[in-house]
């Protein structure tokens, strides 16, 4: 169950960007992939189902929910709003935009909204309130600061337990299960978890496969725990048994790279700087080719009420960085010697750089293998 | 997020049989007059792409097309280089990787040059984004929805979809029955347990939800941490094995004196998911069947399965009783009894044809 203060906090906030953009409704959408946006508004975190809210200028919310077992447990979780168990949720919702007559109503996140409301923007003057809700996920108030950096020994903890799962012969998604057990069991609402398993075949992470853990393998992982809806990421390799020297080589370039990235955090710069600066670190060392998007996604990305939210570190990416913005960087790519490796640590922009919140040590760990 | 194991096995999900499913489909939609359907997914509708092709994605989202006549494509906004991990728990029909899907699909089905109409599954709820990509590819194309062509070919459940949700419920099962209740036991431990055996036997997906005191409250909550368990409490464990979707629910007491009503439940209630008839209401069945449970009083009941994109979607309940629940190819039943004044809370798959 999530913090009431934080809720009421953010939508005070949303309300006040409401009046600055002349909005006068608000409707947002999520499920438990984007929920971002109907966290914020409503303070729900979804998990099966799909959900609209209404959101009020003077904050009043009303959260329709379609599945009967969200509508039971957003009654006891998100106090602050009416809830509605509506079976048929999109006609339901389009006879509450109806009923608001003149209102100026923008929707959030726009590509998401149903169709058969999207399809209604003439008639009810939908505005697109994805951008004006977008500024209020990346930059965050102080008790959401609070929050996350309160919750980021979890991403820690997650990772040691991980590190102790990881045993020759164990299935990956028994590793997997592990870390969940442990944090279902202290209160984490949700992850967001990849895995790699292997060596130079290895060219990314993804769901665990089945695949055993064996000598000389990779074990690579991005750990998200969701803690009162609040993300905090780690990025790190393991080898089974102890690495060898062209292991050990290659991952001076990610512990450079993230070094790089982290230090050109700082209010004022932009999204791409920070790219630049872990890019730069494989391309003195000849690797150049493997920071683009042939081998890798992004260079970290935005943290928050979601794992993967704005702006993504990218060398084309002019978002400016603010304080109180939270993201990871992480210099994760393919490395054509030994295969795909991770590090990664979130930080908090400060006024001064970025303050790191996860403490694990950057190591290429090693987890004894016959 | 989907974390759990995600693999395609052609033992367990042999080609043939998917193949199987999309030519039925074809055929649906043929009679319909429709040329092509567009099927959506994310990884909480994945119901409908997961049952033609064995993908459901893990994050981000796509779109299945599935032509009149051939092999079907999917476009996800998932990245370029995650495609061959995709082909390879994903079987059926070629690949394409974009940010905008919907543009690309549309400019396949304008290339082909013989689509006149094109339906869509739950068009209604189709995502706007997607939606205007795919009309603004296809100017004149006649968009309609697919949501009933589908339910038509999805009506039937075969023996690669009976042996996962067999599967999906003997995981469930030994999750809820592995947890050992003493004095020490908290909500967390308690959910933490059931969620960590789930995955570790395999399960694609576990959300594990807990009413901690069924005395104070019967509803299934989020719960986790060093929370008090109440004298009695019900756990539920839905599972996801490989697209198969079932939800179980266990009541659990610590007095042995309410351990015999519990048990008493229990058996009632495997024995009336078993001969449950799907063409009868459900709700006349549970009556009928409550008067050999003495002492049992019913506090309400679901009855859900799949639909369209949706895992597990309710057709019927306590407040919709007379609802038949045939537009679902399979049933999982959630009932709540008080027997003897012992709250009782129960889920399983019912009547698996």
């Amino acid at each position: 169950m999530s913090g009431a203060p934080i809720a009421e906090a953010r939508r005070a906030r949303l309300s006040e960007a409401m009046a600055e953009e002349g909005v006068d409704l608000l409707l947002v959408y999520g499920n438990a992939w984007q929920s971002d946006y109907l966290r914020y508004a409503t303070d729900y975190g979804i998990l099966e189902g799909e959900a609209l809210a209404i959101i009020r200028r003077d904050g009043t919310t009303t959260l329709f929910l379609d599945s009967p077992l969200e509508a039971d447990r957003a009654g006891v979780e998100s106090p602050g709003v009416e809830t509605v168990y509506a079976p048929a949720m999109l006609a339901e919702v389009e006879k509450a935009l109806e009923r608001a007559g003149n209102s100026r109503i923008a929707t959030a996140p726009k590509r998401l909204m149903p169709h058969r409301i999207a399809a209604r923007a003439k008639d009810f003057t939908l505005g697109d309130g994805t951008l004006m809700m977008d500024r209020l996920l990346m930059k965050k108030l102080d008790c959401e600061i609070a929050a996350i950096r309160a919750a980021a020994h979890m991403a820690d903890e997650g990772y040691g337990v991980f590190r102790k799962a990881a045993r020759e012969g164990r299935a990956d998604y028994e590793l997997v299960a592990e870390v969940e057990a442990f944090f279902r069991a202290r209160g984490v609402d949700d992850n967001f978890m990849i895995i790699g398993v292997g060596g130079k075949e290895v060219r990314g992470m993804a769901p665990p496969m089945g695949k055993r853990l064996k000598p000389g393998d990779l074990v690579t992982t991005e750990l998200t725990p969701c803690v009162n809806g609040y993300y905090i990421q780690i990025c790190r390799t393991l080898v089974m048994g102890e690495p060898n020297a062209a292991q050990c080589a290659a991952f001076g370039v990610y512990r450079d790279a993230l070094k790089a990235g982290v230090a050109a955090v700082k209010p004022g710069v932009t999204a791409a700087d920070i790219a630049h600066a872990e890019n730069e670190i494989f391309r003195a060392h000849g690797l150049g080719e493997y920071v683009t998007e042939a081998y890798t996604r992004v260079r970290g990305h935005g943290l928050g009420l979601f794992a993967d939210t704005k702006p993504h570190i990218l060398e084309n990416v002019t978002t400016k960085i603010e304080e109180n913005m939270t993201m990871i960087v992480h210099p994760n790519t393919y490395h054509p010697e030994v295969g795909y490796m991770v590090l990664g640590d979130a930080v908090i922009v400060i006024s001064g750089g970025a303050d790191v919140l996860t403490k694990t040590p950057r190591e290429l760990f090693s987890v004894p293998a016959h | 997020m989907r974390r759990g194991l995600m693999a395609w096995n052609a033992d367990e999900i042999p080609l043939a049989m998917l193949e199987t499913r999309v030519l039925r489909l074809q055929d649906a939609m043929a009679a319909a007059g429709q040329d092509a359907m567009i099927l959506y997914t994310n990884f909480i509708r994945s119901a409908a792409v997961s049952y033609l092709t064995a993908f459901s994605p893990y994050w981000a989202d796509g779109i299945l097309l599935v032509p009149q006549e051939g092999a079907p494509l999917f476009a996800t906004t998932l990245s370029k280089r995650v495609g061959s991990w995709i082909q390879s728990v994903k079987p059926v029909g070629d690949l394409v990787t974009s940010p905008t899907p919907g543009t690309v699909l549309g400019k396949k089905l304008a290339e082909a040059g013989n689509i006149h109409r094109l339906a869509i599954l739950e068009h209604d709820a189709f995502p706007a984004g997607l939606h205007d990509e795919l009309s603004a590819a296809l100017p004149g194309v006649e968009i309609v929805d697919g949501t009933a062509v589908f339910a038509l070919a999805r009506q039937h459940v075969d023996d690669v979809e009976r042996r996962l949700l067999t599967r999906a419920d003997a995981i469930a099962d030994s999750a809820l029955h592995r947890l050992q209740i003493d004095a020490t036991m908290d909500v967390g431990r308690a959910v933490g347990t059931v969620e960590g055996v789930a995955r570790a036997q395999g399960a694609e997906e576990a959300y594990v939800a807990i009413a901690p005191d069924l005395d104070a409250d019967r509803r299934f909550l989020r719960l986790s941490g060093a929370r008090p368990l109440g004298r009695r409490f019900a756990i539920r464990a839905t599972v996801a094995y490989k697209g198969a979707w079932i939800r179980r629910i266990q009541t659990y007491a610590s007095d042995d004196s309410d351990g015999f009503a519990i048990a008493r439940a229990d058996s009632w209630f495997k024995d009336f998911a078993a001969k449950i008839d799907r063409n009868r209401t459900v709700g006349e069945q549970i009556s009928a069947s409550l008067t050999g449970l003495s002492g049992a009083r019913l506090t309400g009941w679901m009855a859900e399965g799949p639909l369209g994109t949706r895992p597990l979607a309710m057709v019927a309940s306590s407040k919709t009783p007379n609802e038949m629940t045939l537009r679902t190819p399979v049933l999982v039943m959630t009932i709540a009894l008080n027997v003897d004044g012992v709250p009782w809370s129960g889920a399983g798959l019912a009547g698996l044809p």
